[in-house]
């Protein structure tokens, strides 16, 4: 019997490090949307009808890229990762915006905050939480016409925070490079926390709201990493 | 009379009657409400899994959440009374004859009474009255 036992608490041991040494070695995760069935690991969640996401494989390259495209429509990619982001907090990715939804108009008809809520692409990194009702979101977007760094809460909840890290046109039909640290971003956005895991991130572009259409790209996603 | 006057003074017949409330009303309140709870937390939790994206969780599961809450804290004092009525009406149901048998035993020890034991119709331990019944029949030595 206490042979059993001795086994029992050696297979545990072995396990947790196995599946500790299974995790560190996850970290950074690239996604790189090289071939074809890049987006077999990733979920589409629609909201509001499916936008267009296609990867882009480019010949020759490491690197592809993917397109998202929204006509009057809201749907994303989430891939599941879970990570302490206390520890490795960095992620960074390639965007390009080459339309944007139509905004001014749809505020000028509708005048509501929810009714501007697209934007041409968003990051999301989503912290899970046992509590559902206590699931927080932090979203990297490109807005059109917001300054940078601008934090917003989400019409929809006060989980959800909205982070514009690109703004305005100057750098439309260009790759743009973002790197931000997660954790101090959620700090920044919900306070201070001295643990912080990340249970997925997400890919979005719509325009369901602004009943317009935008397109989008994505490349060379990294997340999960030491500064 | 007075017997009856007790009855209604106090919830409670006797501590068996109290024991034996508790034990039925605690029997179906506890997995009740872990139920409740479990089936609530995991269709919710999960779903929120599911679905995955913030604003969705946002516009449609936590609102729908917040109505089932609104609703379970409506229910579960109803429930809760509906389950104390039935703990208690059976644990006086198991009870109420008990007392009799003790009551009339007691009558015959001090001789105040002879013959049978008879139960009402509806109530329980008839086979146990019939074997006492049949002792009190014997002739004593």
């Amino acid at each position: 019997m206490k042979k059993v036992h001795r086994f029992l608490v050696l297979f545990i041991f072995l396990s947790a490090g196995l599946a500790y040494y299974a995790y560190a070695f996850s970290l950074p995760k690239w996604f790189l949307f090289d071939h074809k069935d890049a987006l077999n690991e990733w979920q589409e969640k629609i909201f509001k009808d499916r936008v267009l996401y296609e990867v882009r494989p480019r010949p020759g390259r490491k690197v592809g890229e993917l397109a998202a495209s929204s006509d009057q429509a809201c749907s994303g990619l989430l891939y599941r990762m879970k990570f302490d982001a206390v520890k490795y907090p960095m992620i960074s990715w390639f965007w390009k915006v080459t339309k944007f939804p139509d905004k001014v108009e749809a505020g000028e008809t509708e005048g509501g905050w929810l009714e501007k809520d697209d934007y041409a692409a968003r990051v999301y990194v989503i912290f899970p939480s046992w509590n559902f009702l206590n699931i927080r979101s932090i979203e990297y977007v490109w807005d059109e016409e917001l300054p940078e760094e601008t934090i917003m809460t989400s019409p929809y909840s006060k989980n959800i925070k909205l982070i514009v890290v690109e703004s305005g046109r100057k750098n439309l039909n260009r790759w743009v490079m973002e790197e931000r640290n997660i954790y101090l971003d959620y700090i920044r956005s919900f306070g201070h926390v001295r643990s912080l895991r990340v249970g997925a991130i997400a890919l979005m572009t719509d325009a369901d709201n602004t009943v317009s259409t935008a397109e989008a790209y994505y490349k060379s996603i990294k997340v999960g990493y030491e500064k | 009379m007075s017997n009856s006057r007790e009855r209604r003074k106090y919830f409670f017949a006797n501590t068996m009657h109290k024991d034996l409330f508790w034990i039925i009303f605690c029997a179906a309140v506890v997995p009740t409400v872990i139920t409740a709870i479990l089936l609530y937390y995991l269709i919710f939790y999960i779903t929120t899994q599911e679905i995955g994206i913030p604003e969705t969780i946002a516009a449609h599961v936590i609102p729908a959440a917040r109505q089932v809450t609104v609703i379970l804290w409506l229910m579960v004092p109803t429930v809760i009374a509906v389950i104390l009525y039935f703990a208690h009406k059976i644990a006086h149901q198991i009870l109420g004859p008990f007392d009799r048998i003790i009551r009339e035993m007691d009558q015959s020890i001090a001789e105040k009474k002879t013959g049978k034991i008879i139960l009402r119709d509806n109530d329980k331990f008839q086979p146990l009255v019939d074997r006492i019944n049949i002792l009190l029949q014997r002739p004593q030595p």
